[in-house]
C-alpha cells in the first residue's frame, strides 16, 4: 500500500524556487548510504547529503516550511509543504533512521553508543535544547563515587540521531524522488 | 504577517575581530530555527545560514571552505545566545 509522507520547504532555500511536482527531488550530494551519512543528515542537520528527508507528520513539515527558511513566508511568497506518496516497491532505499542506527548497535553487553548516563530528563534536553536556557546536564553518580565537581553526560551522535528522527518522524530516501510521487503542494504562510 | 526580529550578535559572542557583521533574525519566537547573516572579516562575501537551535548546527554550508569552517565553529555558541534572547522575548511578551 502506498505511504504518504510530507516535505517542508522554507522560503529562499535550495528547493524553494522549483515546483517539485514538475522536477522531483534530487539529493544535494552523491554518496553511499552508511551510518555516517545518516548521522550527519539527521543529528547535524546537514542538507548537503546523499539523502532526502521526509516526515510522516504534516505538522513537522509545516514547522520546517514556516521557520527553517531564509525569510518569513507571506501570501505573496509562501513556503511549501509537499505531499509525497511512496509506492510499495520504490526502487530506492527508504530507511527508518531509528532502526538504521539501533540495529547497528544492538548488543547491550557492549554498551550501545546511544545509551546515555544522564537522568530521566536528559532526553528532553537532547530533543529540545532550545527550550533549556543555561542548563548544563550532568551525570549523576552513586554516593561516594561522585568525586570533585560534576560530570558531563555521555551524549553520542547515535543518540542524537535516534532522538531527532523520533521527534520529527523522519525517514530518509537515498536517491532521487521522481515527480510522479509528488502529488500535492500546500502553500504555507 | 509576523514581525522579523533582528539582533546583533558580535558582542554577545565576543567575535568582533572575526566578523565584520553578525546578525540573527527570526519571525517566530517559539520556532527552533534562526537565520544568521553576516560577513567574516577576511571574506567580503555576505552569508545567510539557517541555524537549528536544538541541533545547535547550521543546516547549510558556504562555498568558501575556510569561511564555512569559521562560521560553523560558532554554531554552538550562537545557538545558546539566540535561545537566551528568544527566552527573554517570550518573557517580555508574557509580561
Amino acid at each position: 500500500m502506498p505511504t504518504l509522507f510530507y516535505k517542508g520547504v522554507g522560503v529562499g532555500t535550495h528547493h524553494h524556487p522549483t515546483d517539485l511536482r514538475a522536477t522531483g527531488i534530487m539529493p544535494r550530494a552523491a554518496g553511499t548510504l552508511d551510518e555516517i551519512a545518516v548521522q550527519q543528515h539527521i543529528a547535524l542537520g546537514t542538507t548537503f547529503s546523499p539523502c532526502i528527508s521526509l516526515t510522516k507528520s504534516f505538522g513537522v513539515a509545516q514547522d520546517y516550511a514556516k521557520n527553517a527558511g531564509l525569510a518569513a513566508p507571506t501570501p505573496v511568497r509562501p513556503a511549501y509543504v509537499y505531499q509525497v506518496v511512496i509506492p510499495d516497491n520504490p526502487g530506492i532505499p527508504i530507511i527508518d533512521p531509528v532502526d538504521f542506527i539501533a540495529s547497528r548497535h544492538a548488543n547491550p553487553l557492549v554498551s550501545p553508543s546511544y545509551h546515555h548516563d544522564g537522568d530521566q530528563d536528559f532526553l528532553a534536553f537532547v530533543a529540545y535544547a532550545g527550550a533549556f536556557v543555561g542548563v548544563v546536564p550532568h551525570s549523576p553518580r552513586p554516593p561516594g563515587m561522585m568525586g570533585p565537581g560534576t560530570h558531563p553526560v555521555h551524549r553520542s551522535i547515535q543518540l542524537e540521531t535516534i532522538v531527532f528522527a523520533i521527534r520529527d518522524p523522519e525517514v530518509l530516501a537515498h536517491g532521487s524522488i521522481p515527480n510522479t510521487w509528488i502529488t500535492v503542494r500546500h502553500d504555507i504562510h | 504577517m509576523a514581525e522579523t526580529i533582528k539582533i546583533d550578535l558580535r558582542k554577545a559572542v565576543n567575535a568582533e575581530k572575526v566578523f565584520a557583521s553578525l546578525m540573527a533574525e527570526w519571525w517566530d519566537v517559539n520556532s527552533k530555527f534562526a537565520v544568521v547573516r553576516g560577513t567574516v572579516r577576511d571574506d567580503s562575501e555576505k552569508f545567510a545560514l539557517r541555524l537549528d537551535l536544538d541541533k545547535r548546527a547550521f543546516l547549510d554550508h558556504l562555498a568558501n571552505p575556510i569561511t564555512d569552517q569559521i562560521v560553523h565553529s560558532y554554531a554552538h555558541l550562537l545557538s545558546q545566545v539566540i535561545v537566551s534572547e528568544k527566552s527573554k522575548q517570550r518573557t517580555t511578551h508574557v509580561a
